[in-house]
């Protein structure tokens, strides 16, 4: 199967983006269930609220998120930076924009995207 | 000051990293060092902060002993579906423990943690008698 969904860069994002804006990239999974696609994105410190997930008319699927996380004075040990996050991804029409679902919990966001149904891989029975 | 209490040698390490490529819910986090923490230092208390994404609170163990902070648990796949294409695989997921060694004494009693929006923050109450202690001039 060809694959129906394209990372796009932040030069095709639907949000302006000038050039002082620096977002972090939320590590996300994509799998692909035949019925729909399901993303599953990284987004700590994030509230419900601060979400913003849109698609436009070229299929581009984007989410933007702001971080609510923050941080005390004083660091002591810093392993982690966090920020605004930003990923945006191009779907094939293979995919029903109109029904997308979205839920967030424990600061994961969980997209799934229904595939049209005549664009569902169907079994042909052939008869001899 | 702070220094992570890494409780496998390189050569695990090595070896946890390499398993972790073949297998699909690893045993151990993909990352050897996740959870990412940050520390921060103020007059009264120490506080240690994590990052946790989807990981539930009965997933998730805070204990601390002997000056070392322990954070533990595991993020689970949600809907495991064997039919499912992966199409893009960047989240480290499984079983996964950091220890931190804190080197100032803590009020063990008051110690605080509370989990939200995937990030764990863990409130260490400094000790009285190691709060600094203004000393007047007669």
């Amino acid at each position: 199967m060809t694959t129906n969904i394209n990372e796009t860069g932040k030069e095709n994002c639907a949000v302006p983006c000038n050039g002082t804006e620096k977002y972090f990239t939320p590590a996300t999974d994509v799998s692909d269930t035949k019925d729909a696609l399901v993303i599953e994105m990284d987004l700590p410190g994030v509230e419900k609220n601060g979400v913003k997930i849109e698609i436009d008319e070229n299929n581009i699927l984007s989410v933007n998120a702001k971080q609510s996380y923050s941080e005390p004075d004083s660091i002591a040990l810093r392993e982690f930076t966090t920020g605004n996050f930003y990923r945006a991804f191009t779907l094939s029409d293979d995919f029903e924009r109109d029904s997308i679902k979205a839920s967030f919990e424990d600061g994961v966001l969980k997209l799934q995207i229904p595939r049209k149904e005549e664009q569902k891989p169907k079994k042909i029975e052939i008869t001899l | 000051m702070f220094c992570t209490v890494h409780p496998f040698t390189g050569a695990q390490i090595l070896r946890r990293n390499l398993n972790s490529l073949f297998n699909n819910e690893n045993e151990y986090a993909a990352r050897y060092d996740y959870p990412l923490v940050n520390a921060y230092d103020s007059t009264d208390f120490i506080t240690v902060v994590a990052q946790v994404p989807g990981v539930a609170k009965e997933d998730l163990s805070v204990s601390y002993e002997n000056g070392v902070l322990k954070i533990s648990g595991r993020r689970k796949l949600h809907d495991v579906n064997d039919k499912a294409e992966v199409l893009r695989k960047e989240r480290a997921l499984g079983n996964f423990e950091k220890s931190l060694q804190i080197p100032v004494k803590i009020d063990d009693s008051k110690i605080t943690a509370s989990l939200k929006n995937g990030i764990v923050s863990i409130v260490l109450p400094k000790s009285d008698d190691v709060k600094p202690k203004t000393i007047n001039i007669n």
